[in-house]
């Protein structure tokens, strides 16, 4: 393949990954395998677009890095990036390759356990819709397990507003999770 | 109780995360920085233009400045300023939904289209009832394609579980996306055995214009009420 580089006939030059972003990814690397995990509920699925994320962040680099919160803009990345991971996938399908080695297909007790966090999985991502910084907090407090001064910090909120965020995200998420009840039919 | 299923959540993210290589992480990554930065850009600077040269014009021409003819515009709006990062427009939900819909063309387009719905008139075929779904939704009968695409998924068509996780993923659910492409993968999906080949190479001959009304049709009475009604019949609809 030939690029830009190649025009004087010498080999590439290695460009090594800026200090800071590696640092950046390495501290933060986990937290956002965690949100990619909370989507797509595989580990591979989960470091693919996380490698995509970190691509795109890498790409705008110094313009992330000069924001306030960088890291609040890098979530937003990831799970952006793991929503449309599914999308993406299927138009790409056609290039795939097949290739041993891979890791084992999901097999029958996979789905169902997927299945089984289908319920949880849709309530929070109406919340996320709905009440983005109570799904944040939820998250931060659970998944992340944070205290509330540290949750505070993060979002640039009180840690009263954090614990109230959460208290109310997850009254939202019990109500989002318990089906109707079946109306009674009148008296005859 | 949801804490606890949080907590446990968190647990079991906490043990997936427990085998991730990190340095493997990373060196994969630099690959992919470099490849990336192999790519010809997808604008080029003319380097004809982008460099000073001597020209020689003709003594009759006067380079002159040219006025422009735009309207002059009072500046006194706020612009919002552009977002950091923006999102493909490739992998937005209008976007699959068009590939969705390539898609069924060219299930219904394929040579063995007629056969496969013979056989699924026949006897209620798996690959079939997937044709027969494709034919369905191009029709507009979204309940009914999806009800057959499942049905041909759980007779383990391979191809019927990756048309589900498409739709489900244009359509923003992400759970049952998620759960589609797992019984995909579980049903052995791969694009180059399952993905039907483009009867036209690009751009030498238009696909048919009306799939709908050239793609065979099962003669099959009960199945055309599915093609003729809007909504699934009563009877097969989940409570």
């Amino acid at each position: 393949m030939t690029g830009p580089h190649e025009s004087h006939g010498l080999a590439p030059e290695r460009q090594p990954m800026d200090a800071e972003f590696r640092d950046f990814l390495i501290q933060h690397k986990d937290e956002f395998l965690r949100i990619a995990l909370s989507c797509l509920r595989n580990l591979h699925d989960a470091d693919e677009a996380v490698t995509d994320a970190a691509l795109k962040i890498h790409n705008k680099w110094p313009k992330i890095n000069s924001l306030d919160n960088p890291l609040a803009l890098a979530r937003k990345i990831v799970h952006d990036t793991s929503v449309d991971f599914y999308r993406r996938r299927a138009r790409l399908a056609s290039r795939e390759v097949p290739h041993p080695g891979l890791p084992d297909a999901p097999t029958a007790d996979d789905l169902l356990e997927l299945r089984g966090y289908e319920r949880l999985d849709q309530a929070r991502a109406i919340l996320q819709e709905r009440a983005p910084k109570q799904a944040e907090c939820v998250r931060l407090r659970y998944i992340e397990g944070m205290e509330f001064t540290e949750i505070a910090d993060h979002l640039d909120i009180t840690p009263g507003a954090a614990k109230t965020n959460v208290h109310l995200g997850i009254k939202a998420l019990q109500t989002l999770m318990t089906p109707p009840k079946p109306r009674n039919g009148g008296d005859s | 109780m949801l804490e606890e299923t949080l907590r446990a959540e968190a647990q079991v993210l906490h043990d997936m995360l427990s085998t991730h290589d990190t340095t493997d992480f990373m060196n994969r990554l630099s690959t992919r920085i470099e490849e990336h930065a192999a790519r010809p850009a997808r604008v080029h600077d003319d380097p004809a233009r982008s460099t000073p040269t001597v020209t020689c014009t003709p003594p009759s021409f006067n380079l002159q400045r040219q006025r422009s003819t735009r309207p002059h515009v009072r500046r006194g709006l706020r612009r919002r300023p552009l977002p950091v990062i923006t999102r493909n427009p490739a992998d937005q939900p209008a976007a699959t939904l068009t590939h969705l819909r390539h898609l069924c063309e060219t299930i219904l387009s394929a040579e063995n289209a007629a056969t496969l719905m013979a056989a699924f008139d026949h006897d209620y075929d798996a690959t079939g009832a997937c044709t027969f779904a494709c034919l369905l939704y191009i029709l507009g009968r979204r309940d009914s394609a999806l009800y057959w695409w499942r049905f041909a998924a759980g007779a383990e068509n391979a191809l019927a579980a990756h048309v589900l996780a498409l739709y489900h993923a244009a359509n923003g659910t992400l759970p049952e996306a998620r759960v589609w492409c797992a019984h995909s993968r579980l049903l052995g999906f791969t694009a180059d055995q399952h993905l039907p080949l483009p009867l036209y190479p690009a751009r030498a001959t238009p696909p048919v214009r009306d799939i709908a009304r050239s793609a065979p049709a099962p003669t099959n009475e009960a199945m055309t009420s599915f093609v003729q009604n809007d909504r699934l019949p009563t009877a097969l609809v989940r409570h």
